[in-house]
């Protein structure tokens, strides 16, 4: 792919524009062009471009939407082939909604968010408990991103948190619309995510620690 | 009891022509002619999706509502359940006021949606912004209701909190053992909704509030 098309396909993605993203994909895979090149150098670049105009307020939730719909499109044709060829996830996350807590919309945000920042991500579900966090931790999902939405169950996640914090190499982020920095602090979050966007800084800086 | 018949058509087209008003609905529509064509694409998508599994619901329930400690405000719900409200016990307090308990839902399981979207995350997410319109769609209407069945009335709803003390860690104000007391009263309906004891109603676009309605006239209003 040149430069010229890494730079539409980049541009296609801010735009939503799915079905220009889908094209120049399948045009690059029956090229045979390596799509790590495109994965690396303009769909995950442009799903952090897409988070950055989010947390600046230059676009709002349906533009990030339509962008991460149009990078799933992308998405969709080369995880076959990266998964074939031994390509390695930045990290492996596992993001769900903690027990008794059944909303999913900033944890799915979050999801897209991260798919489209290159991570290996396991949804979880809602009114996820202990034992399935475990099992994605066991299953190799170190990061685990903790979603709540009431004040009746922002508890949890410090049971969560608890629970995890003798383990080995387990990091913790957590978010959702009644979460504060301070209350991450209180309980001994690894990292707080404001927002989608801010959640995979979060899980960033995770790895980075 | 008054179950209202919804028109769910039309409240689907209400709340379709409110979510294209929204701000930043209207933003993504104005921004250019793809940005347009992908948002309208999932709109749609969205309304096909509920048009196909939405079966809203809503009922209203008279109940007996009791001012028992005036000095904390405290009004006892059809005789089980303890709300504390400054301003729901001085309306109590006013002559031939009226308590009612209402329910409504768009009546699926976002779950089934989701299959329903093939696991579609930017859909799914259109839908729930579709859906909580719609249950604003369906408030108003039975709002309505509610002030054509009390003409002379002033109608008002409350919060179901708690009187618990906050703590440091979780700040709450909003009382889940309460909501589910409440919504018992309504077990006899079969509406299949119902509350965890962290407070999520299944299916998840469910509302439960507390509404009374007074008198209205100049000695009155003074008097509440």
């Amino acid at each position: 792919m040149t430069e010229e098309e890494l730079d539409d396909l980049f541009d296609a993605i801010c735009e939503g524009d799915r079905d220009t993203v889908v094209s120049l994909v399948e045009t690059a895979i029956n090229n045979k062009d390596d799509v790590s090149v495109l994965l690396n150098e303009a769909m995950i670049p442009a799903m952090g471009e897409v988070g950055n105009r989010f947390s600046e307020n230059i676009i709002f939730v349906p533009e990030m939407l339509v962008a991460a719909r149009a990078m799933q499109g992308g998405i969709n044709l080369i995880e076959p082939i990266l998964a074939s060829s031994g390509h390695e996830p930045i990290a492996k996350v596992a993001v769900g909604s903690v027990k008794g807590d059944l909303h999913d919309i900033g944890k799915n945000l979050v999801i897209m968010m991260l798919k489209g920042a290159g991570f290996q991500v396991e949804d979880l579900g809602v009114d996820v408990d202990i034992p399935i966090f475990e099992e994605a931790v066991n299953n190799g999902y170190k990061i685990l991103c903790l979603s709540a939405l009431l004040t009746t169950t922002k508890d949890e996640m410090r049971t969560v948190i608890n629970h995890f914090k003798d383990w080995k190499n387990v990091k913790i982020v957590i978010g959702g619309a009644v979460i504060t920095q301070e209350f991450a602090d209180i309980i001994g979050a690894n990292a707080f995510g404001a927002d989608a966007s801010e959640a995979v800084k979060a899980v960033h800086s995770c790895i980075a620690a | 009891m008054q179950t209202y018949q919804l028109d769910t058509p039309a409240l689907l087209n209400q709340a379709m022509q409110r979510i294209m008003r929204k701000k930043e609905i209207k933003t993504a529509l104005d921004k250019n002619a793809i940005t347009r064509e992908q948002t309208l694409q999932c709109l749609k998508q969205a309304y096909r999706c509920l048009n196909e599994l939405c079966k809203p619901v809503a009922v209203v329930l008279p109940i007996s509502a009791n001012l028992f400690s005036l000095d904390n405000h405290f009004v006892l719900l059809a005789g089980e359940t303890r709300i504390k409200s400054v301003r729901m016990s001085r309306h109590l307090s006013c002559n031939a006021a009226q308590a009612y308990l209402y329910l409504f839902s768009c009546g699926y399981d976002s779950r089934e949606a989701f299959c329903w979207l093939q696991q579609d995350y930017s859909a799914y997410h259109f839908q729930d912004m579709l859906s909580n319109e719609l249950l604003f769609a369906i408030g108003r209407q039975l709002h309505r209701g509610i002030k054509q069945l009390n003409p002379n009335k002033n109608c008002y709803r409350y919060p179901i909190q708690t009187d618990q003390q906050s703590n440091e860690i979780a700040n709450v104000t909003w009382d889940a053992e309460k909501t589910r007391s409440l919504l018992k009263l309504f077990n006899a309906y079969d509406l299949g909704i119902t509350c965890n004891p962290k407070g999520c109603f299944t299916p998840l676009h469910s509302i439960l509030g507390v509404m009374m309605t007074t008198p209205k006239g100049p000695a009155l209003k003074k008097a509440c």
